[in-house]
This record gives C-alpha cells, sequence and structure tokens, in this order.
C-alpha cells in the first residue's frame, strides 16, 4: 500500500474525529475524493491515490477506497465500530453497513494530525463543514467539484478537468495625492447638486392617474400552479 | 486607490431598523443563473383520458418552443400552458441584492386607493451582488475584472464593499465585498417571500454614484462629475489590472 494514501486516510479520520464528525465509509470515501481532486487541482489532473473514481447512486466511489479501509482493519491501525444512531444509519446508506472507522486510540489521532500531509488546508476546511451532515457533504460534492459536473453514472470520473483555485486578491494600487483627494470631494458636492435636481425633476413629472382605467386594463399574467414534477434522466444507451 | 479605498468606512449608513425597502438598502434574495440557454419544462398528460398526473421533460429551449407546434398534446387542466407559453425552469440561489430602484419613491405617494387595488406599481428594484472568487466560490469574479470594477470601469456593475454588522440588532447581517449586477436586475414586490432585508444601506454618496452608472447603463447621458471621477479613478488603475497586462 502506498504510504501517502494511508497518511492522508488517517490524516482525514482524526480530523473528522477533532470534529465530533462521525467517519463513516460514505463520508471517509467523499473526503478522500476532495482530497483527490485538490491533488489533481495542483498537479495537472493527477490525483494522489489513482484510484479509478466513478460515480454512482451517492456521488464519487472508487472500490480501492473501500479496499483501503478493509486493509487498516486488517492490518490493525483502523477498528470498526457499528454505529448505533439511527440517524447516521439512515444518512450511510452506501455502505448498507453502520460502521465507522476510527483509529485505535487518542494518541494515534494526535499523531495523524501532526502527520498530516501538506496542501490538504481546504480538505480540512470542508470536514468542519460538512463532517457532520452527510447529506450536505453529497451536494458539496455534486455541486462544486470539477469532476462531478459532466459525469455518467458508472463511468470514470475525469479529473483533468479539476483547475486550480483562482482567489480574487486585491491588487494593490498607488495612493491618491492629496490633489486627487480634493478633485473627488469637489466632484462628488457638485454631482449631489446634479443628483437632487434630477431627483426633483423626476418627481415633478406628470405621470398617468392610477383609475379605474389603469386598473382595468392592466393585462393578467395566469399564474403557475403547483404540483409534482418527476423528471426522470435516462441514462446514455435510453 | 479604489472607490471602495477612497470611502473607507464611509460606504455604507445603518439603519435603526427594517421597514419598507428603502433605496440602496442591502439585503438577501433568490436570484436566477439565467443562462444562455434556458430550460423549458415540457409537460404532456401520463394518461391522455386523464387531467390527474403529467409527466415532464426538461430540455433545452429551442426556437421551437413558444410556437404552436403540433407536439404539445392534449392541455392539461390545472396546468394549462397556452398555445404560446412554455414552463421555463431555471437554478436559483439566494444573493445578496441592494435596492437600486424604489418606484413609489421616485413616482411619490400613489394614495390610499393604490394600495387597496393593486401593488404592480409598488415593485422595487434589486441589483443582486456576486461573490468575488474564493475557495468557497472559485466562479466568482477574478481579480482584474474585480479591480476593474472598484476603478468603476464597467458601466454594468458597481462594486460593493465588505460590511461587517457589529450591533446586536434584528436582521442584521454581513457581507463579504462584490459585485452590484445592472444585467441581472429583478423587479420584486416590496415583501416577497424569500426577500430578507438588511439593516445597512449605501451611504448616500455611493448610491449617488450607483446610480450615475445604472442611468449611464440606460443610455442617459452621463453625469459630468461622473465622468471626471471615473476618469481619476482609471487614472489610478493598478498596472496589473491595465489591458493588456494579464497575458
Amino acid at each position: 500500500m502506498d504510504e501517502k494514501i494511508e497518511i492522508l486516510l488517517k490524516a482525514i479520520i482524526a480530523w473528522m474525529r477533532s470534529e465530533t464528525a462521525a467517519p463513516t465509509r460514505t463520508r471517509i470515501v467523499k473526503f478522500m475524493y476532495l482530497a483527490d481532486l485538490q491533488h489533481a487541482r495542483y498537479h495537472d489532473g493527477k490525483t494522489l491515490t489513482g484510484w479509478r473514481w466513478y460515480t454512482d447512486s451517492f456521488g464519487p466511489f472508487a472500490t480501492e477506497a473501500l479496499r483501503q479501509l478493509d486493509q487498516g482493519v486488517t492490518e490493525g491501525w483502523l477498528r470498526t465500530t457499528v454505529l448505533e444512531r439511527e440517524e447516521e444509519s439512515e444518512v450511510d446508506r452506501q455502505s448498507g453497513r453502520t460502521f465507522i472507522y476510527d483509529l485505535q486510540d487518542f494518541a494515534t489521532v494526535e499523531r495523524a494530525k501532526d502527520e498530516a500531509p501538506l496542501g490538504f488546508g481546504a480538505v480540512r476546511n470542508w470536514i468542519k463543514r460538512y463532517g457532520s451532515d452527510t447529506n450536505a457533504l453529497l451536494r458539496f460534492v455534486y455541486g462544486n467539484t470539477e469532476p462531478m459536473e459532466n459525469a455518467v453514472e458508472g463511468v470514470a470520473l475525469d479529473f483533468t478537468t479539476a483547475r486550480p483555485i483562482s482567489v480574487a486578491r486585491p491588487i494593490p494600487g498607488r495612493k491618491l495625492t492629496k490633489q486627487e483627494r480634493q478633485k473627488l470631494n469637489d466632484l462628488l458636492t457638485r454631482m449631489r447638486t446634479k443628483y437632487q435636481a434630477i431627483q426633483v425633476a423626476n418627481k415633478a413629472m406628470h405621470w398617468g392617474p392610477y383609475d379605474d382605467a389603469y386598473y382595468e386594463g392592466l393585462p393578467r399574467e395566469t399564474e403557475t400552479p403547483a404540483g409534482s414534477v418527476v423528471l426522470r434522466f435516462p441514462k446514455k444507451n435510453d | 486607490m479604489s472607490l471602495l479605498d477612497y470611502f473607507g468606512n464611509d460606504y455604507f449608513q445603518p439603519l435603526d431598523r427594517i421597514g419598507r425597502p428603502e433605496l440602496g438598502q442591502m439585503g438577501w434574495a433568490p436570484t436566477p443563473n439565467l443562462q444562455p440557454q434556458p430550460f423549458v419544462i415540457e409537460a404532456e398528460r401520463v394518461d391522455p383520458a386523464s387531467h390527474s398526473e403529467a409527466r415532464a421533460k426538461w430540455v433545452p429551449l429551442t426556437d421551437q418552443h413558444f410556437t404552436r407546434r403540433a407536439t404539445k398534446g392534449l392541455p392539461i387542466l390545472n396546468l394549462y400552458v397556452g398555445e404560446t407559453e412554455e414552463l421555463l425552469g431555471f437554478k436559483a440561489k439566494k444573493r445578496p441584492v441592494v435596492v437600486v430602484g424604489d418606484a413609489a419613491g421616485l413616482l411619490g405617494s400613489l394614495g390610499p386607493e393604490a394600495a387597496k387595488r393593486h401593488h404592480e406599481e409598488d415593485r422595487i428594484v434589486l441589483a443582486p451582488v456576486y461573490d468575488l472568487a474564493s475557495e468557497d466560490d472559485p466562479y466568482g469574479f477574478g481579480s482584474v475584472v474585480a479591480t476593474r470594477v472598484r476603478h468603476l470601469l464597467y458601466r454594468q456593475y458597481f462594486p460593493i464593499a465588505a460590511w461587517q454588522e457589529t450591533r446586536s440588532i434584528r436582521g442584521g447581517s454581513s457581507f463579504r465585498e462584490g459585485i452590484a449586477r445592472f444585467d441581472r436586475l429583478q423587479f420584486l414586490l416590496p415583501n416577497p417571500p424569500g426577500l430578507e432585508l438588511a439593516p445597512v444601506k449605501l451611504a448616500p454618496d455611493v448610491l449617488m454614484l450607483m446610480h450615475g452608472m445604472l442611468w449611464a447603463y440606460f443610455h442617459a447621458e452621463p453625469i459630468d462629475e461622473l465622468r471626471d471621477m471615473q476618469e481619476v479613478l482609471a487614472d489610478m488603475l493598478p498596472d496589473a489590472a491595465k489591458p493588456g497586462s494579464t497575458g
């Protein structure tokens, strides 16, 4: 097993524990997907794991992720606990089982956080935000990640569409000179006078009356009734 | 130095309470994602002999829509879509908004009769405010265009500074810096479902400049002072935001 993947997986579980989020299989797999996406964004579309991600009924999935979790259990650095809370088992439908995956103890959690790979701060933030809400996590994954944009169920996801996130940072400019500031102040003062004059002139316009003829002559727009609509999305070969 | 820097902390004016929408007031409203090609929801009866159920297809709008086409099928009683009508479907998102028009305020009182009869002419005009690109929203406005907007270089956009609410006040909201879009104006009743007003509005001078830009967007003659002001600001545009500097 690739050591980098193991370290990342441990870090994700440790971060989830720090946020008191239950590390269910679905959540871990989605955060591994987000980590791979984040890696791809800054490494020309190359994922960290190299797993074959595709979309199933609950979004991005890779069988290698399950193998990794099983391997962790077999090798003893992961332990599983049956999750008893009903609502959690409800949201972890993907696994069909209600396991959570934990590191062995508090010290291991702390060590996993210390050893967390660099470049995954965004994943940590997403864990803070979505770690305890699987439905919100899935909505984020479906709606905010490039490989999911034109995903077809069962077909491998394309990470080459991942693009670095470009944040709009302020572009510094020079300061106003005293004269320029004074000029802007003067312009604003003069503009105020004109603006007020325009408002007065606008209000002084004579518009038509709001009388019976007006109200009776307004066009009628029919309202759209409420109801249920079922949208069926055909598969590629339908 | 941009418009935001020039006004500094005086970009907004706090309000004591939320009443009727005021010009320049900030808020939040559902804002449609206007795609170049909208979607039409084509409905047809599930059972040709029954009105009770319809199935719908969500399809891209084509020139065949809004026409008397033969394929429209049987009418559906509760969802009657006329021969040249269609149902449109689009996604929408709740965004910050700024009130740019208040017809009643401009027209003066419509009188008690108008209040009783019809509110159609009472509509307010809102410009939605779109985010700048961030970790959370990588699809927002980029650095260069945002900088140019801060220097009033695009008539369809107006910069909106960040507002941090520090009071403990009902409806108090904070806003990140964004850009008001006149090309996405909405005309709403003053209190429709989904609209939340915030107890803060643009400062009078900022509102005046925004109106000056909006009028220019609608082909009115620009106020001379606005034009001069834009020249000063344009002159201060950082080199990295000048045309041709982004490669």
